[in-house]
């Protein structure tokens, strides 16, 4: 409450008291508990097949086919011990980390310093440039899936950690150009104009102004560059046997003819979803630039 | 209709915005709600408006309760300071978007829409869209919209806030006209005095959440209630200068002129007034200020002359203190000595601590 | 600059894609080399338009995008629309909302096929509480299309409202208040001002949905590969097979250059419909 003193009139009949004799309050409670009430409901219905799928991740094999099902049990790490020892879980994460990592790395720097390029040139044609970006997107991967398999037996790439570095660049490129496209057109030039006036060298420019603004857009392609690349299946499975197979392949190998290990199943789900969900929850705030090519800002 | 409100108040989480508020508006009157940024006039024009809901109080147009109406049924118009427009329908939809929700046949939606935009000048820009309209066009589109359905209540803004300096002249003489012509009671919001001593037929000067006084603008100009007032209100603003009323007899200011200025009668018509012994500050507006070439007496130094053509603004120093007066134009320069001059009517006696104003006394201009 | 780009652009997406065009136009068997193998001009694709089970693998992936991506939107909206709502709480619920789109497709694939279990499954047992008996989901060939519509409205849904919501967030409010002003009773408000003004969000939601719905392969080839009786053969599962199951390459990839074919024409509609892309260029020429 204000303890400053205010400029006010002592006048018969009107003084000003410190808190409103009566509220409205009670008016909105119906309306509130409505939008609780449905946010609740869509919080059950997203939320209750990942949770599903932990809870199933730490029970027995006897547990997690029991039915009706068991909501209470004794948890166990078996499965993830199971995962480790005759699935070659800790291979495929070392895999998938040396693949995604590097791949998401050459896929920024590339697409950056093509970004940039982009952005500082007045290029004309824009519509036709989100045009086919949009195509590359589109692509369905099992178009492409097959000549790629035919290309990496004939030049010996098949089952090396090479293929899926440039497969997973390619596929990560159209995002970083376009979505740091638009983040570099948001620098203003006059900073990096003033910066040169005070003296920088275009390469001082770069590293110590533009690079720095355009942390939040490489934040937001990170993570998404990140998520598809370590998610990815198909090219995973058929582009590599067994010295680079990474995990989803190891996740979709829970599923045997005789049946799925459902167990198994849910602690690789587990296991795979924890970057993903840590990353993203980081970089939340610049998710929708990222998945939406830069256009619709968070 | 007559717009009344009485007790209003806002609080948003810990911080009250509007206390305690009651004004009645009367039939056909423009009513100005003056006040810094900050000070709740917005506020209570959108509670009047129903866009934001109470924390407590009551509003009535002539005698119907409305506090619970949602803003479609109070039947209103309102124009924003951000304009407001619709930017996926063009100017003539943006126009006839009242009439349509109201049920409106088309024709008769087409012919009105045409009258107004005829009346606003803007009859060449209704296919266009709001994105495509300079800012002083979609301002005439804004009230366009209003004027259209004939609403009770009028409410503006800040609607003149976004347009450059000369355009805001010319749309305020504009929006005066257009009231007036059509008769509807108007409720104001601005931060600019000048715009609101123009359009008011009554002002109400807001504070910190209060309003702190109510009349129409000459009262508010000569009879400023309270300090807050009396500096807000005035360009260049009132000189104000600390000083003691010792007893019944003297008034002790710098520069000593002013004091020398109050006659015996007045420095007790003063002191009668004020609740204890102690400071005050003593106020005189710039224009009340008269410079007499110096013959021999001279109080004061010429420092700084700034010819504005219609009048000079001459800053001067008086007893090591500083302060300005207006004038007509001079040949006065840097350094000469002059002798100044003012009425002792025009000297305002203000109460240091409440700011109480004792050369008006309490039930002037409170009325409301 | 743009060399590194260019040179993965070319070595990795044009060159794979030229040859894949290469072999379509040839007879192409490498696991079997007694089947005839050669240049065949455009067999392959006068085989295409024969394919009947291609044309039911398109019909039912254009069923499965444009119900999961028109369930999603409506969802998602709702859901945009009662997350603005300034609560306590909703910053916290609106991160966890994301989490289905987060999860690796194939875990969700596996996930769901375990809880859309007839015997064992949790569904079926939460149904069964409430008095629904056991239904056979993906087992049904009546349920099976609609279970993976639900698991990708699922999963992607978050997607949709998370670029909706940007979009709510992002609007003016004093349109918003003129209407309500003006007359305009809530329905009004949503259909004459909301979704107008929503108009160039929900489009490039819908794009982006879209082209991904069309490419779904993860989790439907974990939960049913295309059955029971195909019910779920999408174009990409069916495309799958005829690579690695029938192992007719050549003809596989004149279905992949037929179906891309359509796509792009669908897009290019599209875009050239809705003029989206136009309007974004607008706003940053401004």
């Amino acid at each position: 409450m204000t303890t400053l003193p205010r400029p006010s009139l002592s006048l018969p009949g009107r003084r000003s008291a410190e808190s409103p004799p009566w509220g409205y309050r009670a008016r909105r409670s119906l309306k509130v508990m409505a939008v609780y009430g449905m946010v609740a409901v869509a919080l059950v219905f997203f939320l209750f097949p990942y949770f599903w799928m932990v809870v199933s991740a730490f029970k027995s094999p006897g547990d997690v086919t029991a039915y009706p099902p068991v909501w209470l049990f004794e948890p166990t790490l078996d499965n993830f011990r199971e995962l480790i020892e005759s699935m070659g879980a800790l291979s495929a994460l070392r895999n998938s980390l040396i693949v995604v990592g590097l791949s998401t790395c050459l896929a920024l720097i590339f697409g950056t310093m093509a970004a940039y390029a982009l952005a500082r040139f007045n290029i004309k044609g824009k519509e036709t440039i989100a045009l086919e970006i949009l195509m590359v997107r589109m692509l369905p991967p099992i178009v492409s899936v097959i000549p790629l398999f035919l290309l990496a037996r004939k030049f010996g790439l098949f089952d090396t950690y090479w293929i899926l570095i440039a497969v997973y660049t390619l596929m990560g490129l159209p995002f970083v150009v376009w979505v740091m496209r638009v983040f570099v057109q948001e620098i203003p030039r006059s900073i990096e104009e003033a910066a040169l006036v005070d003296g920088c060298t275009r390469l001082q420019v770069l590293f110590r102004i533009s690079l720095p603004l355009m942390l939040p857009g490489l934040a937001a392609t990170v993570v998404i560059i990140f998520m598809f690349a370590w998610n990815e299946y198909l090219f995973a499975t058929m582009l590599t046997s067994s010295a680079a197979k990474t995990l989803p392949v190891v996740a979709a190998n829970t599923v045997k003819p005789r049946g799925i290990s459902w167990g198994l199943a849910s602690a690789v789900g587990l296991l795979m979803s924890i970057p993903v969900v840590v990353l993203a929850l980081l970089a939340q705030r610049y998710l929708v630039r990222g998945l939406t090519f830069g256009v619709v800002k968070g | 209709m007559g717009v009344r409100i009485e007790g209003l108040w806002k609080l948003f989480g810990g911080h009250t915005a509007v206390r305690d508020v009651s004004v009645e508006i009367e039939d056909g009157e423009f009513f100005v709600l003056l006040g810094p940024s900050g000070c709740g006039k917005t506020t209570t024009l959108r509670m009047i408006a129903g866009l934001e809901n109470l924390s407590a109080g009551r509003v009535f147009f002539d005698d119907e309760d409305v506090t619970f109406f949602e803003p479609r049924r109070r039947d209103i118009a309102m124009v924003f300071q951000d304009y407001g427009l619709y930017p996926h329908l063009s100017v003539v939809d943006n126009i006839m978007f009242p009439l349509k929700v109201a049920g409106v046949p088309k024709d008769e939606r087409r012919r009105r829409a045409g009258e107004v935009a005829e009346r606003l000048e803007i009859s060449s820009l209704l296919k266009r869209k709001p994105p495509q309209i300079s800012g002083g066009e979609k301002q005439r589109v804004a009230l366009a919209r209003a004027l259209v359905r004939n609403p009770k209540v009028f409410l503006m803004d800040e609607p003149l806030s976004n347009l450059d300096a000369k355009l805001r002249v010319s749309m305020r003489t504009e929006i005066k006209r257009l009231v007036s012509d059509a008769g509807i009671t108007t409720i104001y919001v601005t931060h600019d005095q000048i715009e609101a001593m123009a359009l008011a037929t009554r002002i109400a000067v807001m504070n910190q959440g209060e309003m702190v006084q109510v009349g129409n603008p000459l009262e508010i100009y000569d009879r400023p209630a309270t300090r807050f007032v009396a500096s807000f209100i005035g360009s260049p603003p009132m000189n104000m200068f600390d000083g003691r009323l010792n007893s019944a007899e003297e008034l002790e200011v710098v520069p000593r002129f002013l004091g020398e200025a109050v006659s015996r009668a007045r420095v007790r018509q003063f002191y009668e007034q004020a609740p204890s012994i102690g400071g005050v500050v003593v106020g005189v507006r710039p224009e009340h200020l008269r410079l007499g070439a110096s013959v021999g007496a001279s109080n004061a130094v010429v420092e700084l002359v700034e010819p504005l053509g219609q009048s000079t603004n001459v800053y001067l120093r008086a007893d090591a203190t500083p302060f300005v007066a207006v004038t007509n134009r001079t040949t006065l320069q840097v350094g000469d000595r002059v002798d100044v001059q003012v009425d002792e009517s025009n000297i305002h006696v203000m109460d240091k601590e409440t700011g109480r104003n004792f050369a008006v006394s309490p039930d002037d201009g409170l009325g409301a | 600059m743009l060399a590194p780009t260019f040179i993965v652009l070319t070595a990795v997406g044009i060159y794979p894609l030229g040859y894949s065009l290469w072999i379509s136009f040839n007879d192409y068997h490498p696991s079997n080399p007694s089947f005839p193998q050669g240049f065949i001009w455009f067999e392959n694709y006068l085989t295409a338009f024969l394919d009947g089970q291609a044309r039911h693998a398109l019909g039912l992936t254009a069923i499965f995008t444009v119900s999961s991506v028109g369930a999603s939107l409506v969802i998602g909206f709702a859901l945009a629309l009662l997350f603005n709502q300034r609560l306590p709480g909703l910053a916290i619920a609106r991160t966890l909302i994301l989490i289905p789109m987060l999860v690796t497709p194939i875990a969700v694939g596996i996930t769901w096929r375990i809880m859309f279990n007839p015997d064992l499954g949790v569904i079926n047992y939460l149904l069964g509480l409430i008095g629904i008996p056991s239904q056979g989901w993906l087992a049904s060939m009546n349920q099976s299309l609609l279970s993976v519509i639900v698991v990708d409205v699922w999963q992607w849904t978050p997607f949709m409202f998370l670029i909706l919501f940007a979009g709510v967030r992002s609007l003016p409010r004093s349109p918003f208040e003129s209407a309500a002003i003006d007359g305009a009773s809530r329905a009004k408000i949503f259909f004459l001002v909301t979704l107008p003004m929503m108009r160039p969000v929900i489009l490039l939601a819908v794009l982006l949905r879209a082209v991904d719905s069309v490419r779904t392969f993860d989790q439907i080839f974990m939960m049913t590969r295309g059955g029971p009786n195909q019910t779920t053969d999408l174009v990409s599962l069916y495309l799958q097979r005829v690579n690695f199951k029938f192992f007719d390459i050549g003809y596989g990839a004149a279905l992949s250059w037929l179906f891309l074919i359509l796509l792009m024409a669908a897009v290019i509609a599209f875009i050239r419909y809705s003029g989206f892309l136009r309007s974004a260029a607008e706003k940053e020429a401004r």
